[in-house]
């Protein structure tokens, strides 16, 4: 009979359910050679993990750096481009925060912050896709999709990828990649995530003794196809894929449901409140930080949290302070309930955008900012990184990274380390040539983020 | 450019070789005793390693057999002292400054050098290597060198990049034509732009040099960016020299050997030509062979049921209606099922299943793609019924290629007296190179890097679609598997360059043609004027109603908002969204939250015009579909005049190598024999002819890729796998054919049948191979896991289209007009895409859906409807529950369940008493083409007596349950 192990080796989208992971596990039972290079060769005992999975607030439009993480004091006699927010100091680090991020700054010391990330170019379609997938100029799979495909699900009744708010597909997509490791896409760009949910979830035709009747039968039915071809991989994942789908609708509904939620949490994420001032859209961004919460509790492995609306190029103080507000609140709640039960050992997040910007030039009259993807912010949270530390460098004016650069690849290669995988050896064969998430040049894991 | 590199004694752009030796009229200077790194003191030095005693010997055995003089991997040369300070083909010095900086020492160093599968090089190899490179890497020979040169090709690049817009082939700003050194002198109405000699007195560097040229207004409008000082050097530096020109010329494949790739390296399989096999005569013969020898035998022919619905779901993409099942069930004639697939093959609905899988590696869409925009191509759908038709008419697959490759090269319609139906066809075949994502409409992305974008998602269809290589790779550097060098990627770059030219740009505007027939236009006049005024008299009801529309929900729901705030509402929305004020903002979005309430909140009236607005966009588009379609095709074609093409090395647009020449990948030629092109029309419009040169070449019976790669995937669509796995490769890393001898010998079928698709279709079809059941046995399971040797019918899921197109068949849905405007896409509320239905209200085959790259249809998304980016080879087949919860939940398959249940208990004695046994067996021969088995007989009637149940008595619920559930069942998704 044919072993799924088979089935996955030779099918380049073979069903199962089986991770890289486990496969390999499998396979370094079955044979002491070195395993299929189709699926990458992955020696998984040698990096020990920090995080089991990601939470990534991805802060869409590039946000100011200089005016949230990245402290720029001017500096001499002339005016130069800097922050134009105050900072304090906060935490027993001392860490640098606006003023803007009041609540984010009381976790000041569980924030890993990057300051000196750069990337290939300020181009927000490009450079938003290559933040998800390495490559800024093809469709590749998203990070997440690498992510799923490398350590599998940890819950069977849910996705292993989740993308709240979801930009385009693109991003969120699996390409190459068997499909089950594509993102389930949660609400829409800019859409009021209130009424979002999971496509199909529920259908209000039958009720639900009916559907489970119908579930019974359509298996039976399925169950007799299979039996005059015993073992058929694809009729087993017909099989399997209809049962996780009811399964799904049963239980995502409900994961989905806050009723359950106290009042005092609903307002601590700040759920229902949506600002909508200039870029800043009213997408209900702390529903968005509860429902990670709860797909982070439920074992989903890569949950993508969307706020667009950092592009603010006309309006940077207003528009900027609006963002700040929608996001600030939930994000240090999310902290707050990961820390309180536990989970923040384990889960990774990962605060940023598709780059950041310039400072203005404090007290010039100008309110307009752009975009630079030579020097801006990233922070890490939990998953096993160095709290209240600060990594690289950026120059006097913001205006480049100059110490202790990281690159988004490298970012990329850091995430997975953290998670246990070697970037150079989680790849998949398509097109002729293995592919990874960091691309064809060199990534370096930034070992110095972790204590 | 150059001045990073002023330690290296010959400064001749990588690549470039003298054609003659004459030609190395650059000063020669003999020097005693030559070093590899100039400043560095070398006299006297008598104990450094030399490179003739100590390297030189260990290059000779581990790196000669690549690496020599006549083979040349990578254009690099490791046998002499010259070969290593010309480099290789990426331009990067070998030796630099230090070891450090040894690009030669560093890819021994990780390993890379020699390759996995040659001999290593030993630890003391590595050392002699690493001390010979430390010590300075020295030399015994005094050697020949030439001081720096300089020519046209060091210049000619850098114009082509800056200044070819404004001084070209277009426009000749001052009358100055910058393309060659001719015309330079020549000058425009200020003079001469270029005193050889003398570049400080040079027009043409007085007008970079002061930012006059390229003008700032012109940046953006033409797409260029401004030189950086080290170009200006080097212009600077030709002309000072006197603007020497070299006879180097464009590198194209000779009747001499080709260094670069080696005959060894043509004898992969697939490089070779088919060989005919005499062993057997049929595909049978093949099969069955492989499977004795396996101790294995073909499984007894599928039932009757399967064959009709596994033929039929096969070529036309939908299951047969209960007539036509009917008829071939209980016909009598022995000949039945090749009579089926005779008459399937001749159905029109042929064309639009085998078209679609064309398109797919086309790359068909109906817009242009691109990450921020994604506009639409108006008329792409006319290559998309040109497909299908080519398909129908079973138009000969060699012709197909020369169309789709060459059309405009082989009538010269703009001389011809009178359009012919073929004439137009020929340019519409073209739009299969215009198919791949093109951004370069967009305002600011039509610079040089977007467009060799363009250029190289042509090539990489044309390669991977139609000769199963992988080119992309060799857009950088030379292939690391196959034997492709990078010059032969730009060979082929340099084939379209006469119409897909970087640096003769045709803008979305310009890349329609309007070519019609003397009937077509006389029917566009005869019958559009009158629909157009109905279009337009519609478009401005359709508006009027729309704002009675927004005006009644703001009154419905904000009764205390003023009228005047109401209007400004209106008014507002046609301000774009980021220019809104903070009032008017606001009202929009008080007008999108009344919008978006449920229809049980809505008043009669807002449902009322609700209702009369879509019916007005029915009428627009049944309007449309009335008129004679535009005489614009979406053509490509030769401007007569390609500017040369040069390597670039790394694939960066401004690191321009040695010129080259068009031709085709060297390793599936002889290596000896030129690649001939000839002007089509040397008397008529001015055409390359290297298009044409290029689909002749592919379509030679004896080509060793064109044929293998399409019988590959004819196989692959029949089986669901082909004879070679992966369908777009079938270069050295690809899998080898399962079957080799079968293969060639359908290639050479194909070829000698007149390049028939429908015969390949009739051979496959017919044999037994095909017939064969999809059960399967536990021993056969254990041999033959893979079903490698088709030991049995694969199972196969009905791809999105089929599935969609089924199900609204099985509905009675399905309008099966063709052709013509796609019918467009829409998304609702929660962000699903659907497919509207056409001016009718009829729902077409979802070929003719717009494809929009932005706007995948979701239930098409859902299973595995490709994205297109460029083309789609081989599509994903996926099992997962996002499908289950679409066929599950989705409320529009229940409605086409609902309207299934319904076609059932009217053909079964409508009005008379409930016989759940005839339900079933009306469901099953619907649905699956099949009567029940008697144990699914009773398991139906036992379900639809349990639903009826549930629903309290109501059987026709029961009835629509029931047929809900077998649309779910892998009966229905899956072919046997």
């Amino acid at each position: 009979m044919i072993s799924r192990r088979n089935m996955l080796q030779t099918a380049s989208c073979g069903f199962g359910y089986l991770s890289l992971q486990a496969l390999l596990q499998q396979q370094a039972l079955a044979t002491t050679t070195s395993p299929s290079p189709n699926i990458g060769g992955a020696d998984l005992s040698t990096i020990h993990p920090t995080a089991k999975r990601v939470i990534f607030l991805c802060m869409s439009g590039g946000p100011a750096q200089m005016d949230t993480f990245d402290y720029k004091p001017q500096t001499g006699s002339k005016k130069h481009p800097g922050s134009v927010f105050p900072f304090k100091q906060r935490g027993e680090s001392g860490m640098w925060i606006s003023e803007l991020m009041p609540e984010t700054a009381k976790h000041a010391d569980r924030l890993c912050v990057i300051n000196s990330m750069y990337c290939d170019t300020g181009n927000h379609a490009q450079s938003f896709l290559q933040l998800h997938t390495g490559e800024r100029l093809r469709k590749r799979p998203s990070m997440g999709s690498w992510i799923s495909y490398g350590l599998g699900t940890e819950n069977n009744d849910l996705p292993s990828f989740v993308s709240l708010n979801a930009s385009k597909p693109s991003v969120y997509s699996s390409e190459f990649l068997p499909t089950k490791f594509a993102g389930t896409p949660i609400g829409t760009n800019g859409e009021d995530m209130s009424k979002a949910t999971i496509r199909d979830i529920s259908g209000e035709h039958l009720p639900a003794d009916i559907k489970r009747r119908q579930l019974d039968f359509v298996q039976s039915m399925n169950r007799d196809h299979l039996a005059e071809r015993p073992g058929d991989a694809t009729l087993e994942g017909v099989i399997e894929s209809m049962e996780l789908a009811y399964r799904m609708q049963s239980f995502a509904p409900e994961l989905m449901d806050l009723n359950n939620e106290s009042e005092a949490t609903l307002k601590r994420y700040r759920v229902g409140k949506k600002l909508s001032v200039g870029t800043c859209r009213p997408t209900d961004f702390g529903r968005q930080c509860l429902l990670a919460r709860r797909f982070a509790e439920a074992g989903v492995r890569f949950i993508e949290v969307n706020h667009g609306g950092w592009d603010q190029h006309k309006d940077h103080r207003r528009d900027l302070q609006a963002n700040c507000e929608t996001v600030d609140a939930p994000i240090a709640a999310l902290l707050e309930d990961l820390a309180a039960r536990g989970l923040l050992d384990d889960t990774l997040l990962v605060w940023g955008g598709e780059f950041g910007r310039p400072g203005l030039v404090p007290d010039n009259g100008k309110d307009e900012s752009g975009h630079n993807e030579k020097g801006f912010t990233f922070w890490l949270a939990g998953g096993g990184s160095k709290g209240g530390y600060v990594h690289g460098r950026t120059s006097e004016t913001g205006d480049r990274a100059v110490e202790d650069k990281v690159h988004f690849r490298d970012l990329h290669a850091t995430i997975l380390h953290s998670l246990g995988l070697k970037h150079d050896q989680l790849t998949f064969q398509h097109g002729g040539r293995r592919h990874r998430l960091t691309g064809p040049e060199e990534a370096r894991v930034v070992h110095e983020l972790f204590s | 450019m150059m001045g990073s590199r002023s330690n290296l004694i010959c400064q001749r752009p990588v690549g470039l070789r003298p054609t003659d030796d004459a030609v190395w009229r650059c000063v020669v200077v003999l020097i005693a005793l030559v070093c590899g790194h100039a400043g560095v003191n070398c006299f006297g030095n008598d104990t450094a390693p030399l490179f003739e005693t100590v390297v030189q010997p260990i290059f000779a055995d581990k790196c000669g057999k690549c690496h020599g003089e006549t083979v040349r991997k990578g254009d690099l040369d490791l046998s002499s002292m010259a070969g290593i300070r010309q480099g290789g083909e990426s331009g990067d010095p070998l030796l630099g400054e230090s070891i450090d900086e040894s690009r030669l020492w560093e890819v021994i160093a990780d390993g890379e050098m020699p390759p996995d599968d040659q001999q290593p090089l030993t630890d003391g190899e590595r050392q002699l290597i690493s001390d010979w490179i430390s010590a300075g890497a020295h030399s015994n020979r005094s050697v020949e060198s030439t001081v720096e040169s300089i020519d046209q090709h060091d210049v000619l690049p850098i114009l082509l990049l800056r200044c070819n817009t404004c001084h070209g082939p277009r426009i000749r700003q001052g009358g100055v034509d910058l393309r060659s050194r001719e015309s330079m002198m020549t000058g425009g109405k200020n003079g001469p732009v270029m005193i050889p000699g003398d570049a400080d007195a040079s027009l043409m560097i007085k007008r970079i040099e002061s930012n006059a040229c390229p003008p700032s207004e012109s940046l953006l409008k033409f797409f260029v960016r401004r030189p950086p000082t080290s170009e200006v050097e080097t212009l600077r530096r030709w002309i000072d020299a006197g603007a020497p020109e070299s006879t180097i010329v464009a590198d194209v494949q000779t009747d001499r050997p080709d260094p670069l790739v080696t005959d060894q390296e043509r004898q992969h399989w697939s490089f070779q030509p088919p060989k005919k096999s005499h062993r057997f005569d049929s595909i049978d013969g093949f099969i069955a062979d492989s499977l004795h020898s396996a101790g294995l035998d073909f499984e007894v022919e599928a039932d009757r049921d399967t064959l009709i619905r596994r033929v039929y779901i096969d070529l036309i993409g939908l299951p047969p209606s209960q007539r036509e099942y009917a008829h071939w069930r209980d016909s009598k004639d022995p000949e039945w099922y090749s009579s089926m697939v005779d008459q399937l093959l001749a159905s029109n609905h042929y064309g639009e299943r085998w078209g679609r899988y064309w398109l797919d590696l086309a790359g068909y869409a109906d817009s242009e793609g691109g990450i921020s925009a994604d506009p639409i191509r108006d008329d792409a759908w006319k290559y998309r019924d040109y497909v299908i038709d080519a398909f129908n008419k079973d138009k000969p697959y060699d012709r197909f290629l020369i169309e789709q490759l060459a059309g405009d090269e082989l009538i010269d319609h703009v001389n011809a007296k009178v359009i012919t139906q073929q004439m137009v066809e020929n340019l519409t075949a073209t739009g299969f190179l215009r198919m791949g994502i093109d951004e370069t409409g967009s305002r600011t992305m039509n610079f040089v890097p977007e467009r060799l974008k363009v250029i190289s998602d042509a090539i990489s269809v044309v390669s991977g679609g139609l000769m199963g290589l992988t080119m992309e790779c060799a857009r950088c550097h030379s292939h690391k598997y196959d034997p492709i060098p990078q010059r032969d990627y730009y060979r082929l770059k340099a084939i379209f360059q006469g119409a897909l030219d970087e640096h003769d740009w045709d803008s979305f505007k310009t890349r329609t043609l309007n070519v019609a027939t003397a009937e077509h236009r006389r029917q566009v006049e005869l019958v559009n004027p009158p629909l157009q005024a109905e279009v337009k008299r519609l478009e401005s009801s359709h508006k009027k109603i729309t704002v009675t529309l927004q005006m009644q929900l703001l009154r419905d729901h904000y009764p205390d908002q003023s009228e005047d705030d109401n209007k400004a509402t209106v008014a507002a929305l046609k301000t774009a969204d980021n220019n809104r004020t903070l009032k008017q903002k606001v009202l929009v979005e008080r007008l999108v939250k009344a919008e978006l309430r449920p229809d049980t909140e809505q008043s009669q009236k807002v449902l009322g015009l609700r209702q009369s607005l879509s019916e007005i966009e029915r009428s627009i588009d049944h309007t449309r579909r009335k008129m004679a379609p535009s005489t614009s095709i979406r053509a490509l074609w030769d401007l007569g005049r390609p500017s040369p093409t040069y390597i670039l090395r790394g694939g960066e647009h401004d690191k321009p190598g040695a010129p080259v020449g068009p031709g085709v990948p060297s390793v599936l030629t002889d290596g000896k024999t030129p690649f001939e092109i000839r002007a089509p029309f040397p008397d008529g419009t001015p055409k390359s002819g290297r298009r044409l040169a290029l689909a002749r070449w592919l379509t030679d019976p004896n080509h060793p890729l064109t044929s293998r790669v399409m019988v590959n995937r004819i196989w692959f669509h029949h089986f669901g796998s082909g004879l070679v796995k992966d369908l777009e490769n079938f270069g050295v890393k690809g899998s080898r054919p399962t079957h080799p001898e079968l293969l060639d010998w359908m290639a050479i079928e194909f070829a000698r049948q007149g390049w028939s698709v429908k015969q390949m279709h009739r051979q496959i079809l017919n044999s037994r191979t095909y017939r064969q059941s999809s059960h399967v046995t536990p021993e056969k399971f254990q041999l033959d896991p893979q079903n490698q040797l088709l030991s049995r019918m694969n199972l196969r899921r009905l791809d999105a289209e089929s599935l969609r197109d089924s199900l609204l068949f099985v509905a009675g849905k399905l309008d099966t007009t063709p052709g013509g405007l796609p019918d467009t896409v829409s998304i609702d509320q929660d962000g699903m895409v659907s497919i509207n239905p056409t001016g009718d209200g009829g729902l077409r085959r979802s070929v003719y859906q717009q494809f929009r790259r932005t706007e995948i249809p979701s239930m098409m998304d859902t299973f595995d409807y490709p994205q297109m980016g460029p083309n789609c080879l081989s599509r994903n087949v996926s099992t997962v529950s996002p499908q289950a919860l679409m066929m599950m939940n989705n409320g529009r398959v229940h409605d086409l369940a609902v309207a299934f249940a319904d076609r059932v208990a009217n053909k079964v004695d409508p009005g008379g008493e409930v016989q759940y046994a005839d339900w079933v067996d009306t469901v099953y021969e619907m649905a699956l083409s099949r009567s029940p088995s008697p144990q699914e007989l009773s398991l139906g009637v036992e379900s639809l007596r349990q639903l009826e149940s549930s629903w309290h008595g109501n059987s026709h619920q029961a009835l629509q349950t029931y047929c809900h559930t077998i649309l779910n069942s892998a009966s229905f998704l899956f072919v046997d």
